[in-house]
């Protein structure tokens, strides 16, 4: 029930029950925040945020947010877990963003502290906790779809890059074991953007494969992009929502492949206006980051409205979710396995072209 | 706890007691065998989780040993088994990371530590993978440098590792540590129940026996007032069930014995009673024997008197007589004068034949007075019989109060009570045959007494007969007289003052006779007294009889209670 209309309604009553309890309800919220794929995480859970208390916070509450920066590390994403729990204040966790550090990290909320990731993708938060939960779908999803995309487009000898840490290796295994073709590379990238990548270019001019397939994220995507370029290869290159983040880096990433969870061109209203207001607060379109970010702190505000500003309400809250009580998201409906992972969300196929993604394959799978 | 619970018996207070002991002992053990489960459940969840803990651990680190050593012959040698052999022990060392990250029972602190390894071993492998390509594309020198570089960073890799394996070691002692701390309480707890029934079986030894010794004293109290013969002490209060019947059956026994000596004290009352009637009624019969006695002697001195005035008669008719000789020789005037003296002495003889009627209806009356002293002493036999039978039951008291105080005897110091009271009734036994006794010889000394008062009275019949003798022997006289004056009036009728003078001396005879009527007069008077005497001693022996038997009922009513007495004692 929402208790600002019945304080509307009930005019009369000049105590209300609303009027009781007025102290602000804490989030947490925790990622890279200095990475550009992190700037995007930080902007949708602001906006999220700052819609929630403009419509009257959560249950008549203001909504407040406690962020830490992980810089996507596991130890440090422990550390901060663990700062959380600690906290009795905080009743919920946004994030964390990086799926090594989500799955460091879901260790310390198994303690009893529910934790909505954003984009943390890796087959390994599958099951991890009965407390973490993610809105973004499981890149054991996901690399079967991308299998599945690079194999439609008439690609037979695939090569993969991975950045080496948990969210790379999930996806990359996902998308060796679901290639239905050959693997002529598979390599261990930095995560890093000023690292050395002329050797794996150079190999790859060599092996010469159909399409380069790239498990990572925007800088060290942005630093291979950059040798290929420098080097003239011009193999196609998929990435998957690790690279919607490559929007800001236009010229390196024209022609790329992303498979994104989000696309600004989905034309459902709710979509729309997420995008609307996303450009009129920073200037930029949102993507699949700022996207699922947005969608989970919307998630957990109304959790603690409708559940409880306590733990066990909001962790009970989330995983009584079904098909029916789904939250409308704008990456789509909302709502769990027993697992924690999302249920039936895919990846819209886009291409980079002239600074945004374009929608590659008709839409939707 | 008495005052908690309230039990009504021993029994009840000792078999509720010592369940709650058994009941704590057994939950005492249950306690403990469930504790030795649960401590073997968790130290084999303990060793099992060390065990996968040490074996991922090893896995780890032989995983990455052999995983970079891989990568570093394929720098150098390029043989495609050390590439495979670099991808399959990386993939392995990835999985046992992530199997130990995943891993339940892990510090915030291992969690950093194995993420920080996952970094650092991802960091190493992508060198060796660039590495690994300068080598592929035949760039020696480069994939050698590139090979160092990744080789310089394995020993913060493996400072990690043993960190990490410190760790474990670390969480198994602290695990050995937290088993030996939850052994040590588990102890405790089970001492401080141990500590709990064995003061609780203290506690229930203690208030039993407090509870055992307070009514013990209150009987032994109780017992020692009946021995000494207080039957009106009662055992108060509030007593366990076993007590409560034992007090009630000695206050029962206090309340019959206590009846028991009023019911005798009111006999013995009754006795007393009985027996001053008895002594009064002997004094009335004493009384009357003496007025008996009296009445004897007044007729024996009336005898006495009669004789003398017999004898003067005698005396009197002698002077007639030698008178007479004197006028035999006188003339035959006198024949007339003989002729109305012969008359006069035919009437006088009517005269004493009629107080011989007199004399022998005195002769009868003291033989029925004679009879009823007989039937006096036939009553005095029966008071004696009664007597005898109330000596008969005293002595039969006596012996079953012997016989009481021999049970009483044998009961010990229960029947010590009961040895007193009979005692007590044998003495009262005792004091019965001693009335009794008495009773026997004061009826003795009244049978003397009235066989004395009636060998008295037939002592007087004998002189009544021997006046009845006299007074016949004055009609025989009288007779000859009458002879005389007809043979003076044949023989002499001259001597006419001589008869005159005759005649005087008769009528003073006659005088002398009269006296005698009177004097029998008196004998039936003082007959009449002896038979009043006779009757108010009848009365008397009637009261006796009375007394006596309310003496036999009051005896009844002993020899009831005696054998109420002895049927207890039973």
């Amino acid at each position: 029930m929402n208790c600002r209309k019945v304080t509307l309604v009930l005019a009369l009553l000049a105590t209300s029950a609303c009027g009781r309890d007025s102290r602000p309800v804490l989030i947490a919220a925790a990622g890279p925040w200095e990475e550009t794929y992190g700037i995007m995480n930080r902007r949708g859970i602001e906006l999220a945020l700052a819609e929630v208390n403009a419509q009257g916070g959560v249950g008549g509450r203001e909504l407040r947010m406690l962020m830490r920066d992980d810089k996507g590390d596991g130890m440090r994403a422990a550390n901060i877990a663990a700062e959380f729990v600690g906290n009795q204040d905080v009743v919920a966790v946004v994030g964390h963003v990086n799926s090594g550090a989500m799955v460091a990290a879901a260790r310390v909320y198994d303690q009893g502290l529910p934790a909505l990731s954003t984009t943390a993708s890796t087959p390994d938060l599958t099951g991890i906790s009965p407390w973490v939960f993610r809105v973004i779908s499981s890149d054991s999803v996901n690399g079967l779809d991308l299998a599945r995309y690079a194999r439609s487009l008439g690609y037979s000898r695939a090569a993969v890059l991975y950045e080496n840490n948990s969210y790379g290796r999930g996806l990359a295994d996902s998308f060796e074991r679901n290639f239905d073709g050959s693997i002529v590379v598979f390599d261990p990238i930095p995560e890093d953007g000023d690292s050395d990548m002329e050797p794996y270019i150079a190999y790859l001019r060599v092996r010469k494969p159909d399409v380069v397939f790239v498990a990572g994220t925007e800088p060290s995507g942005a630093a291979l992009l950059r040798e290929a370029r420098r080097q003239g290869l011009d193999t196609p290159m998929l990435g998957s929502d690790g690279w919607t983040g490559l929007v800001q880096s236009p010229a390196l990433a024209e022609g790329v492949l992303v498979g994104a969870p989000f696309t600004p061109a989905d034309p459902r209203p709710d979509v729309q206006r997420f995008v609307t207001a996303f450009k009129e607060r920073f200037g930029v379109a949102p993507d699949g980051n700022a996207a699922l970010a947005y969608d989970a702190t919307r998630v957990v505000a109304r959790a603690v409205a409708e559940g409880g500003a306590s733990r066990e309400k909001v962790r009970g809250w989330l995983a009584s979710r079904s098909q029916d009580t789904a939250f409308p998201g704008v990456t789509g409906p909302i709502y769990f396995e027993a697992s924690g992972d999302v249920v039936g969300k895919g990846f819209v196929m886009t291409q980079m072209r002239n600074g945004e993604l374009v929608v590659n394959n008709g839409g939707r799978r | 706890m008495s005052g908690i619970v309230r039990l009504q018996s021993i029994r009840q207070r000792l078999v509720l007691s010592f369940g709650l002991l058994v009941a704590l002992f057994f939950a005492a053990g249950l306690a403990g065998r469930a504790s030795t489960a649960r401590m073997s459940e968790v130290i084999g969840e303990t060793l099992a989780s060390v065990q996968e803990d040490a074996q991922l651990a090893a896995r780890l680190s032989s995983a990455v040993t052999q995983e970079l050593s891989s990568a570093q012959r394929y720098v150098e040698t390029r043989d495609s088994v050390s590439q495979a052999n670099f991808r399959r022990m990386a993939r392995e060392a990835h999985n046992a990371q992530r199997a130990m990250n995943l891993h339940d029972g892990q510090s915030a602190r291992e969690v950093a530590l194995v993420a920080g390894i996952d970094a650092k071993l991802s960091d190493i492998e992508v060198r060796y993978a660039r590495a690994h390509r300068l080598a592929d594309l035949s760039r020696r020198a480069e994939a050698v440098a590139a090979g160092d570089a990744a080789r310089a960073s394995v020993s913060a890799l493996l400072e990690d590792v043993r960190q990490l394996g410190m760790l474990k070691a670390n969480a198994v002692t602290d695990a050995s540590l937290s088993l030996r701390e939850d052994v040590q309480q588990r102890g405790s707890w089970m001492l401080v129940i141990m500590v709990i029934a064995v003061l609780l079986g203290v506690l229930v030894v203690l208030s039993t026996i407090g509870w055992i010794t307070r009514p013990m004293q209150q009987l032994a109290q109780q017992a020692r007032a009946l021995s000494a013969g207080d039957f009106t002490a009662r055992v108060q209060g509030d007593l366990p069930g076993e007590f409560r019947e034992l007090a009630d059956v000695l206050n029962g026994a206090a309340a019959s014995l206590s009846r028991v000596v009023s019911v005798t004290t009111t006999t013995a009352d009754d006795v007393a009673h009985s027996a001053r009637d008895l002594a009064n009624v002997s004094e009335q019969i004493s009384a009357s024997a003496n007025q008996m006695a009296s009445s004897m002697t007044e007729i024996s001195t009336g005898a006495e008197s009669q004789v003398r005035q017999l004898r003067a008669i005698d005396e009197a008719l002698h002077a007639i007589r030698s008178n007479a000789d004197e006028v035999r020789d006188g003339a035959g005037e006198l024949t007339t004068l003989a002729g109305e003296i012969e008359h006069s002495a035919q009437s006088k003889r009517g005269e004493i034949a009629r107080s011989l009627g007199i004399l022998t209806t005195v002769r009868e009356t003291v033989r029925e007075a004679a009879a009823q002293v007989d039937a006096l002493n036939e009553t005095a036999a029966d008071i004696n019989k009664l007597v005898a039978t109330v000596g008969r039951i005293a002595e039969q008291t006596d012996l079953l109060a012997l016989n009481a105080a021999i049970e009483a005897a044998r009961a010990g110091d229960a029947g010590r009570g009961f040895g007193v009271v009979a005692d007590e009734v044998r003495k009262l036994a005792e004091q019965a045959q001693a009335a009794a006794d008495d009773v026997v010889r004061l009826t003795r000394v009244v049978t003397s007494r009235v066989s004395a008062t009636t060998r008295a009275m037939e002592a007087g019949v004998a002189q009544v007969d021997e006046i009845e003798g006299v007074s016949r022997n004055v009609d025989a006289a009288l007779d000859s007289i009458s002879e005389a004056a007809g043979r003076t009036r044949v023989a002499a009728g001259a001597a006419v003052e001589r008869a005159e003078l005759n005649a005087n001396i008769v009528g003073s005879a006659a005088r002398s006779v009269q006296s005698v009527a009177r004097t029998a007069e008196g004998y039936a008077a003082a007959a009449q007294q002896v038979s009043a005497s006779t009757q108010e001693q009848s009365a008397a022996c009637e009261q006796m009889s009375s007394a006596s038997t309310q003496l036999l009922h009051g005896s009844e009513q002993l020899r009831e209670l005696v054998g109420a007495l002895r049927a207890d004692a039973a």
